[in-house]
Protein backbone atom coordinates (compact mmCIF):
# COMPACT_ATOMS: atom_id res chain seq x y z
CA UNK A 1 0.00 0.00 0.00
CA UNK A 2 1.46 3.11 -0.91
CA UNK A 3 1.44 5.98 1.31
CA UNK A 4 1.51 9.72 0.40
CA UNK A 5 2.61 12.42 2.26
CA UNK A 6 1.34 15.89 1.82
CA UNK A 7 3.84 18.55 1.85
CA UNK A 8 1.87 21.88 2.47
CA UNK A 9 3.99 24.32 0.57
CA UNK A 10 3.81 27.97 1.95
CA UNK A 11 1.86 30.62 -0.23
CA UNK A 12 3.79 33.19 -1.20
CA UNK A 13 2.49 36.60 0.39
CA UNK A 14 0.59 38.79 -1.85
CA UNK A 15 2.54 41.27 -3.07
CA UNK A 16 1.94 45.43 -2.98
CA UNK A 17 2.83 47.70 -5.91
CA UNK A 18 4.52 50.58 -5.07
CA UNK A 19 4.30 53.06 -7.53
CA UNK A 20 6.01 56.38 -7.78
CA UNK A 21 3.45 59.41 -8.39
CA UNK A 22 4.90 61.47 -11.17
CA UNK A 23 5.41 65.11 -9.33
CA UNK A 24 6.16 67.92 -10.16
CA UNK A 25 10.02 67.40 -10.34
CA UNK A 26 9.06 65.51 -13.68
CA UNK A 27 7.39 68.32 -15.58
CA UNK A 28 10.43 68.66 -17.49
CA UNK A 29 8.06 69.80 -20.64
CA UNK A 30 7.27 68.22 -22.73
CA UNK A 31 8.48 64.70 -21.37
CA UNK A 32 10.31 63.18 -24.26
CA UNK A 33 13.70 64.61 -25.12
CA UNK A 34 12.87 64.48 -28.87
CA UNK A 35 9.75 66.48 -28.45
CA UNK A 36 11.15 68.60 -26.25
CA UNK A 37 13.92 69.47 -28.79
CA UNK A 38 11.34 70.23 -31.69
CA UNK A 39 9.67 73.29 -29.43
CA UNK A 40 13.56 74.50 -28.33
CA UNK A 41 14.15 74.62 -31.91
CA UNK A 42 10.55 76.24 -33.06
CA UNK A 43 11.79 79.28 -30.27
CA UNK A 44 14.67 81.03 -32.30
CA UNK A 45 12.77 80.60 -35.67
CA UNK A 46 9.93 82.77 -34.25
CA UNK A 47 12.22 85.08 -32.64
CA UNK A 48 14.52 85.75 -35.81
CA UNK A 49 10.40 85.97 -37.75
CA UNK A 50 9.74 88.36 -34.92
CA UNK A 51 13.05 90.46 -35.30
CA UNK A 52 12.95 90.27 -39.08
CA UNK A 53 9.23 91.55 -39.08
CA UNK A 54 9.81 94.59 -37.02
CA UNK A 55 13.76 95.59 -38.70
CA UNK A 56 12.29 94.53 -42.52
CA UNK A 57 9.41 93.31 -42.94
CA UNK A 58 9.05 93.52 -47.07
CA UNK A 59 11.75 90.44 -46.23
CA UNK A 60 8.44 88.68 -45.58
CA UNK A 61 6.51 90.49 -47.76
CA UNK A 62 4.50 92.15 -44.69
CA UNK A 63 3.74 95.94 -44.38
CA UNK A 64 4.55 98.20 -41.66
CA UNK A 65 2.40 97.06 -38.35
CA UNK A 66 0.93 93.82 -39.70
CA UNK A 67 -0.20 93.14 -36.37
CA UNK A 68 2.47 89.34 -37.48
CA UNK A 69 4.72 90.88 -34.77
CA UNK A 70 2.55 90.83 -32.03
CA UNK A 71 1.13 87.35 -32.41
CA UNK A 72 4.65 85.77 -33.13
CA UNK A 73 5.03 87.39 -29.56
CA UNK A 74 2.07 85.57 -28.18
CA UNK A 75 3.02 82.39 -29.82
CA UNK A 76 6.78 83.05 -28.33
CA UNK A 77 5.38 83.42 -24.71
CA UNK A 78 3.36 79.86 -25.12
CA UNK A 79 6.19 78.25 -26.48
CA UNK A 80 9.05 79.70 -24.07
CA UNK A 81 6.50 79.06 -20.88
CA UNK A 82 6.23 75.41 -21.94
CA UNK A 83 9.80 75.09 -21.76
CA UNK A 84 10.42 76.86 -18.69
CA UNK A 85 7.94 74.92 -16.99
CA UNK A 86 10.19 71.96 -16.73
CA UNK A 87 13.38 73.81 -16.81
CA UNK A 88 12.56 76.61 -14.06
CA UNK A 89 13.74 74.88 -10.67
CA UNK A 90 16.89 73.50 -12.47
CA UNK A 91 17.73 77.50 -13.33
CA UNK A 92 16.31 78.64 -10.15
CA UNK A 93 19.19 80.03 -7.90
CA UNK A 94 20.04 78.31 -4.77
CA UNK A 95 16.75 75.91 -5.09
CA UNK A 96 16.50 73.80 -1.76
CA UNK A 97 15.96 70.47 -3.73
CA UNK A 98 18.59 70.99 -5.98
CA UNK A 99 21.00 67.83 -5.71
CA UNK A 100 24.42 67.25 -7.24
CA UNK A 101 23.28 66.52 -10.47
CA UNK A 102 20.83 69.37 -10.58
CA UNK A 103 23.78 72.07 -9.99
CA UNK A 104 25.76 70.07 -12.42
CA UNK A 105 22.87 70.36 -15.39
CA UNK A 106 22.76 74.46 -14.48
CA UNK A 107 26.28 74.90 -14.46
CA UNK A 108 26.68 73.11 -17.77
CA UNK A 109 23.40 74.73 -19.26
CA UNK A 110 24.57 78.39 -18.48
CA UNK A 111 28.36 77.46 -20.00
CA UNK A 112 26.72 76.44 -23.25
CA UNK A 113 24.41 79.25 -23.18
CA UNK A 114 27.45 81.85 -22.66
CA UNK A 115 28.85 81.17 -25.88
CA UNK A 116 25.88 80.72 -27.88
CA UNK A 117 24.54 84.29 -26.87
CA UNK A 118 27.71 85.44 -27.59
CA UNK A 119 27.11 84.16 -31.03
CA UNK A 120 24.00 85.68 -31.34
CA UNK A 121 25.32 88.73 -30.29
CA UNK A 122 28.46 89.05 -33.13
CA UNK A 123 25.85 87.91 -35.84
CA UNK A 124 23.29 90.61 -34.78
CA UNK A 125 26.32 93.39 -34.59
CA UNK A 126 27.54 92.27 -38.08
CA UNK A 127 24.10 91.97 -40.00
CA UNK A 128 23.33 95.61 -38.48
CA UNK A 129 26.71 96.82 -39.62
CA UNK A 130 26.45 95.34 -43.06
CA UNK A 131 23.04 97.30 -43.10
CA UNK A 132 23.53 100.51 -41.69
CA UNK A 133 27.36 101.12 -43.19
CA UNK A 134 26.05 102.13 -46.77
CA UNK A 135 23.29 104.66 -44.54
CA UNK A 136 26.16 105.99 -42.61
CA UNK A 137 28.55 106.17 -45.23
CA UNK A 138 25.75 108.10 -47.77
CA UNK A 139 24.58 110.86 -44.92
CA UNK A 140 27.89 111.30 -44.26
CA UNK A 141 28.93 112.09 -47.64
CA UNK A 142 25.27 113.75 -48.42
CA UNK A 143 24.33 115.09 -45.26
CA UNK A 144 20.76 114.16 -43.75
CA UNK A 145 18.19 114.52 -45.71
CA UNK A 146 15.75 115.66 -42.62
CA UNK A 147 12.68 116.40 -44.40
CA UNK A 148 12.92 112.88 -46.18
CA UNK A 149 11.32 110.35 -44.06
CA UNK A 150 13.92 107.21 -45.14
CA UNK A 151 16.57 109.45 -45.80
CA UNK A 152 20.01 109.89 -43.77
CA UNK A 153 21.10 107.69 -40.57
CA UNK A 154 18.97 108.17 -38.00
CA UNK A 155 19.01 105.81 -34.69
CA UNK A 156 15.77 106.18 -33.26
CA UNK A 157 14.49 105.08 -29.91
CA UNK A 158 12.24 102.33 -31.11
CA UNK A 159 15.47 100.76 -32.97
CA UNK A 160 16.99 100.66 -29.74
CA UNK A 161 14.47 99.45 -27.82
CA UNK A 162 14.34 96.77 -30.50
CA UNK A 163 17.68 95.87 -30.73
CA UNK A 164 18.34 95.99 -26.74
CA UNK A 165 14.86 92.98 -26.50
CA UNK A 166 16.67 90.84 -29.17
CA UNK A 167 19.27 90.70 -27.10
CA UNK A 168 17.37 90.23 -23.93
CA UNK A 169 14.92 87.68 -25.47
CA UNK A 170 18.22 85.65 -26.78
CA UNK A 171 19.80 86.19 -23.01
CA UNK A 172 16.63 84.62 -21.31
CA UNK A 173 15.86 81.74 -23.52
CA UNK A 174 19.68 80.61 -24.17
CA UNK A 175 19.85 78.54 -20.58
CA UNK A 176 16.38 77.66 -20.51
CA UNK A 177 16.79 76.37 -24.40
CA UNK A 178 20.11 74.11 -23.29
CA UNK A 179 18.61 72.59 -20.45
CA UNK A 180 15.66 71.66 -22.57
CA UNK A 181 17.88 70.19 -24.92
CA UNK A 182 20.13 68.19 -22.90
CA UNK A 183 18.17 67.10 -19.99
CA UNK A 184 16.93 63.53 -20.47
CA UNK A 185 13.50 61.59 -20.66
CA UNK A 186 12.07 61.78 -17.77
CA UNK A 187 11.82 58.72 -15.79
CA UNK A 188 9.16 55.68 -16.66
CA UNK A 189 6.95 54.98 -13.80
CA UNK A 190 8.72 53.15 -10.96
CA UNK A 191 6.82 49.90 -10.46
CA UNK A 192 8.81 48.08 -7.72
CA UNK A 193 7.13 45.22 -5.92
CA UNK A 194 7.48 44.32 -2.25
CA UNK A 195 6.32 41.72 -0.74
CA UNK A 196 4.66 42.57 2.23
CA UNK A 197 5.00 41.82 5.95
CA UNK B 1 31.26 67.48 -9.22
CA UNK B 2 29.86 64.56 -10.82
CA UNK B 3 29.54 64.87 -15.24
CA UNK B 4 26.96 63.75 -17.69
CA UNK B 5 28.72 60.77 -20.04
CA UNK B 6 29.14 62.44 -23.57
CA UNK B 7 31.95 59.23 -25.12
CA UNK B 8 32.35 55.75 -24.98
CA UNK B 9 35.24 56.02 -22.71
CA UNK B 10 33.74 58.39 -20.24
CA UNK B 11 30.61 55.85 -19.68
CA UNK B 12 30.51 54.59 -16.15
CA UNK B 13 28.67 51.53 -15.86
CA UNK B 14 26.88 50.35 -11.88
CA UNK B 15 24.82 47.97 -10.71
CA UNK B 16 22.37 50.71 -8.55
CA UNK B 17 18.87 49.16 -10.49
CA UNK B 18 20.10 45.28 -9.78
CA UNK B 19 21.31 46.26 -6.29
CA UNK B 20 18.37 48.55 -5.08
CA UNK B 21 15.99 45.65 -6.43
CA UNK B 22 17.85 42.98 -4.61
CA UNK B 23 16.63 45.49 -1.37
CA UNK B 24 13.19 46.18 -2.31
CA UNK B 25 13.80 49.26 -2.55
CA UNK B 26 12.24 52.36 -4.51
CA UNK B 27 14.13 55.08 -5.98
CA UNK B 28 12.91 57.64 -3.48
CA UNK B 29 14.47 55.45 -0.31
CA UNK B 30 17.71 55.21 -2.14
CA UNK B 31 17.27 58.57 -3.06
CA UNK B 32 16.58 59.61 0.86
CA UNK B 33 19.48 57.73 2.36
CA UNK B 34 22.09 58.87 -0.22
CA UNK B 35 21.00 62.67 0.05
CA UNK B 36 19.91 62.61 -3.87
CA UNK B 37 16.77 63.29 -5.41
CA UNK B 38 14.40 60.37 -6.63
CA UNK B 39 15.36 61.51 -10.55
CA UNK B 40 18.67 61.47 -10.16
CA UNK B 41 18.49 57.80 -8.90
CA UNK B 42 17.14 56.53 -11.80
CA UNK B 43 19.14 58.95 -14.18
CA UNK B 44 21.86 57.15 -12.39
CA UNK B 45 20.82 53.87 -13.15
CA UNK B 46 19.81 54.65 -16.54
CA UNK B 47 23.39 55.84 -17.02
CA UNK B 48 22.62 59.44 -18.21
CA UNK B 49 24.57 60.81 -15.20
CA UNK B 50 27.88 59.58 -13.62
CA UNK B 51 28.23 60.18 -9.75
CA UNK B 52 30.39 62.31 -7.61
CA UNK B 53 33.50 60.65 -5.93
CA UNK B 54 31.24 62.05 -2.90
CA UNK B 55 28.03 60.26 -4.21
CA UNK B 56 29.47 57.20 -5.08
CA UNK B 57 31.31 56.51 -1.82
CA UNK B 58 28.03 57.54 0.35
CA UNK B 59 26.19 54.79 -2.39
CA UNK B 60 28.82 52.56 -1.11
CA UNK B 61 28.31 53.10 2.21
CA UNK B 62 25.03 52.46 1.97
CA UNK B 63 25.28 48.79 0.02
CA UNK B 64 27.80 47.85 2.64
CA UNK B 65 29.98 47.23 -0.84
CA UNK B 66 33.19 48.53 -2.39
CA UNK B 67 33.01 50.84 -4.82
CA UNK B 68 34.10 48.54 -7.85
CA UNK B 69 30.97 46.40 -6.83
CA UNK B 70 29.16 49.03 -7.60
CA UNK B 71 30.18 50.73 -10.40
CA UNK B 72 32.83 49.96 -13.14
CA UNK B 73 34.47 51.09 -16.36
CA UNK B 74 33.59 48.26 -18.15
CA UNK B 75 29.99 46.64 -18.37
CA UNK B 76 29.44 43.90 -15.12
CA UNK B 77 28.74 40.67 -16.10
CA UNK B 78 25.38 39.31 -15.36
CA UNK B 79 25.50 38.63 -11.48
CA UNK B 80 23.91 34.95 -12.18
CA UNK B 81 27.10 34.13 -14.18
CA UNK B 82 29.13 34.99 -11.41
CA UNK B 83 27.41 33.30 -9.00
CA UNK B 84 27.52 29.96 -10.51
CA UNK B 85 30.96 30.99 -11.43
CA UNK B 86 31.64 30.80 -7.98
CA UNK B 87 29.29 27.56 -6.96
CA UNK B 88 31.75 25.38 -9.78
Amino acid sequence: MNETAVVEVPRPEPIEPVERVMTWRDAVTPVSRASRRRWTAVYPLLLTGAGVAVAAPHLLGLGENSGVTFGLLIVMAVVFGMLRRGTRRLTAVDHPELDERDAFARAHAFRAAYPLLLTVLILTFLALFLVLLPEIDRTTREGPNITGSESGFFVTSVGLIGVLLWGFFWAVFLPTGVLAWREPDALERETVTRARG
Amino acid sequence: MGRKPKEEQSQLYNRLAVLRAERQLTRQELADAVGVNYQTVGYLERGDYSPSLELAFRLSAFFGLPIEAIFAREPFAPMSDQVYAQAE
